[in-house]
């Protein structure tokens, strides 16, 4: 019999079934994985077992037995933990504190011993093998770090089912590799490992089982020996996607849009020189820290450039601010959405307008609301953004994949010559994503400059027609993409460390 | 495509205009005459209208993500600013409007400490506020500025077909900001400045200029409360507008306006400014003492907190 089974759980938002009729059932010792499309209704279940959200009709049975969750407290009751997708750290304060927060050892008198304190942090730490100083300030320790404190934190409270959402999507991938060992070494010790992602080939690899969701409805589990990419894609979209990434740019005349000439900036990139050109996708790659979006930053104006030059269609530009990069027809579209892209209490109407007001004005300084909503429909319906009636909706209820495209709607309604894309595909679903690379082509083939930061190797050698290579604030070579391979590029980016060896 | 918001229980602008009718009713029903008569009607909006400019100033701010404790002591000193000068013999164009020139002027310069040298707003209008309030009694040793010319006191005591004009121009003035907020650029401005600020420098939405001119109209708007005061009362002293920017917070709140930037509503704050005034009333009707009018807008003004954390715990589901 399975240790956690979810049986016939439904779920709606007012009129919006999120859930509908879903049976999975869990058993100890596995990484079961959970995938689907944004808004499919991951989340949405793992809240359920996490006692976050109260399912309309259904029931968890943990070992056979109902289990009545009604809040998260209860749910670490029955021994069901999550790390969310957003980290809860608490910055200003030491390690062991997140890792213990609200549940510190005391001495008798109700004080707390911090002596204890840092010894059993310590103790946790090293049962997963992170090697983190249990007094630094978690604030300043990297994502990877503080996601293995969230670890600790849920492990500490002795929990047989560890539910992660989207763990990997902040992480390098050396921090990728060391939460994969900590997962199949748990699942040695015989928990229970719920692991969401959108990434198919971590869930092929670490996967005992996989588990599809479509629009609310669980589409099968597949066993290991049945874990084909092209099956689960075809489960959780309904249609297998043929080509996944769209065709390389068909005319290519290597007019120049952008010609970066040794641009510096202390601490963040050092004589970094490219150009970016018309009609054609220039992909950057580098890891985390290798100072893409540092780059990008300066150029656009919205942080300073201690040397070098900038040429705008040959003409020197030196932007202070982002204002005057737009007014040039230079866009940058960031990869922290929230913080960065979107205004997510506004409407998907004002969020599309937002980077063009001034060209949304008539009589002076006036904004035309019909003209604002003819721009906000064109791009709701060329971007297959849903709900299609979503003009009026805050873009906070949307799904992450559809904010994304919002995002997109803001900076093509502003009309740029020059299009900056930092992870335009990041946190968004396989069929949203395929959507994002293919509106890229089209914009170059109209003969828009693209611009495309990533860390994703396969859509890095998958869109781009060039690839910029990135490594510690140093531009380590600039590639044709034909019958390029990630080895390549990995290779040029550690092109100093194999010299050196 | 209708135009403008629905009027209905479920936004603020909808329930605060019902409630404000049922009250309205009622008292008529149960006070008849008492109630409807000119003398009471006119004193529930005796003071409204300056309550009324400095909530509208205040709810920029809100929008912005701040808050303005100046408007109080920008409102005083702008007012014996503007006294002084008449007494002094200045003609009364002129004292208006170095006043008003004043109060836009002080609000700038908060504006200008929370944009550009990224002073909390609390703080820095609180200090503007101590500056302010200092200034009247160094200006006045707390006396009465009177002796005005009668140019000046009819700015405020005229009426305009039998209304009073402090009460005409603050209701004009609360209508243009609120066209102006949906359709200016500028305005609308601070809802994204608001709503996300570093998103907006990124959008190339200018937001220290933005935030500047929302202070700035915050100051704007004390100034000419503070000439539609004094000109109705006939003297300046350093005593007016003491926790007015308390109840300028309450109104644009219960109008619906988040203190944490991003939202609010120009209809909701003036419909939140009578309602006060009207509950303060309706106490005073029934016989209850008017040192409780503190009290009622602060049971109000969580009230309707209250109602916002209900209604977002029901769509939450």
């Amino acid at each position: 019999m399975s240790y956690l089974k979810v049986d016939h759980i439904t779920k709606s938002f007012g009129n919006n079934k999120v859930l509908t009729d879903i049976s999975i059932d869990f058993e100890k010792g596995e990484i079961h994985s959970l995938i689907g499309e944004n808004g499919a209704g991951k989340s949405t279940l793992m809240k359920i077992i996490g006692g976050i959200y109260q399912a309309d009709s259904g029931q968890i049975l943990i070992d056979g037995k109902p289990a009545n969750m009604r809040d998260p407290v209860e749910a670490y009751g029955h021994g069901i933990g999550i790390v969310h997708q957003e980290l809860s750290i608490a910055g200003n304060m030491t390690a062991a504190q997140n890792v213990f927060v609200n549940n510190e050892p005391v001495k008798k008198c109700g004080f707390i011993d911090w002596n204890r304190l840092y010894a059993d942090a310590a103790a946790e730490f090293e049962k997963i093998g992170a090697n983190i100083d249990p007094k630094a300030i978690a604030g300043t320790l990297s994502v990877g770090m503080q996601q293995m404190i969230e670890i600790s934190k849920v492990l500490s409270k002795d929990v047989n089912v560890l539910i992660l959402d989207e763990p990997t999507s902040a992480l390098s991938d050396n921090e990728i590799e060391n939460l994969f060992r900590i997962l199949l070494e748990l699942k040695e010790r015989g928990k229970l490992i719920i692991f969401i992602s959108h990434k198919l080939n971590e869930i092929t690899r670490i996967s005992d089982r996989v588990s599809v969701l479509r629009d609310g409805v669980c589409t099968g589990t597949l066993d290991r020996e049945d874990m084909e990419v092209q099956t689960i894609i075809r489960m959780m979209v309904g249609r297998s996607i043929d080509a996944l990434y769209p065709p390389k740019a068909k005319r290519r005349d290597n007019k120049k849009a952008l010609t970066i000439e040794h641009i510096s900036r202390k601490g963040k990139f050092s004589d970094v020189s490219f150009d970016i050109r018309y009609g054609e996708i220039t992909g950057m790659f580098g890891l985390v820290g290798a100072g893409r979006t540092e780059c990008a930053f300066s150029v656009f104006g919205a942080d300073k450039m201690d040397e070098g030059q900038v040429y705008l269609d040959g003409k020197q530009v030196r932007f202070k601010n982002p204002a005057q990069a737009i007014r040039e027809g230079l866009c940058y579209l960031s990869e922290d959405r929230k913080a960065l892209g979107l205004f997510v209490d506004m409407t998907v109407k004002e969020n599309t307008v937002a980077a063009c007001l001034k060209s949304m004005c008539r009589y002076g300084e006036f904004l035309d609301e019909n003209r604002i909503r003819e721009n906000t429909e064109n791009y709701i319906k060329e971007l297959d953004i849903h709900p299609e009636d979503c003009r009026n909706y805050k873009v906070r209820n949307l799904s992450g994949g559809n904010q994304q495209k919002v995002l997109f709607a803001k900076w093509l309604a502003a009309k740029p010559k020059i299009l900056i894309v930092d992870e335009p595909a990041r946190g968004v679903d396989v069929g949203a994503k395929t959507m994002i690379h293919h509106i890229l082509r089209q914009l170059a083939d109209t003969g828009m400059a693209v611009w495309m930061i990533s860390s994703e190797l396969p859509e890095i050698l998958g869109v781009s027609d060039r690839v910029i290579v990135m490594h510690e604030g140093h531009c380590r070579g600039i590639l044709e993409n034909v019958g390029l391979t990630e080895e390549d590029i990995m290779r040029t980016a550690f092109r100093e460390e194999v010299r050196h060896e | 495509m209708k135009k403008g918001k629905k009027l209905s229980v479920g936004n603020r602008e909808g329930t605060l205009l019902i409630t404000i009718l049922v009250i309205f009713v009622l008292m008529c029903l149960v006070k008849g005459r008492l109630f409807y008569a000119r003398s009471n009607i006119e004193a529930i909006f005796s003071n409204l209208a300056y309550d009324l400019l400095l909530a509208c100033g205040m709810t920029f701010v809100i929008i912005l993500g701040g808050v303005d404790l100046s408007v109080g002591a920008v409102l005083a000193l702008t007012g014996i600013i503007c006294t002084l000068m008449v007494q002094q013999g200045v003609s009364t164009a002129a004292a208006v409007l170095a006043g008003i020139a004043f109060g836009t002027a002080v609000g700038m310069f908060n504006g200008i400490l929370v944009a550009k040298a990224n002073v909390a707003p609390f703080v820095a209008t609180l200090g503007s506020q101590s500056i302010c309030r200092g200034i009247c009694y160094v200006l006045t040793s707390g006396y009465f500025v009177a002796g005005l010319s009668d140019e000046y006191i009819a700015i405020g005591r005229g009426t305009f077909l039998g209304i009073p004009n402090r009460i005409c121009i603050s209701v004009l003035i609360m209508f243009v900001l609120a066209l102006l907020s949906r359709s200016f650029r500028p305005l609308k401005n601070m809802f994204y400045v608001g709503g996300n600020s570093n998103a907006a420098f990124i959008s190339g939405i200018p937001s220290g200029l933005t935030t500047i001119l929302g202070y700035g109209i915050s100051g704007l708007m004390a100034g000419i409360a503070a000439v539609l005061m004094t000109s109705s009362l006939g003297m300046g002293h350093a005593g007016y507008g003491i926790s007015f920017e308390m109840k300028a917070i309450s109104a644009a709140v219960i109008g619906g306006a988040n203190m944490h930037g991003g939202s609010g509503s120009f209809l909701g704050t003036a419909l939140g400014v009578i309602l006060v005034a009207l509950v303060n009333n309706v106490f005073i009707m029934f016989n209850g003492s008017p040192n409780w009018s503190s009290a009622i807008s602060g049971i109000m003004l969580l009230l309707a907190v209250g109602f916002d954390v209900v209604r977002s715990r029901a769509k939450a589901g």
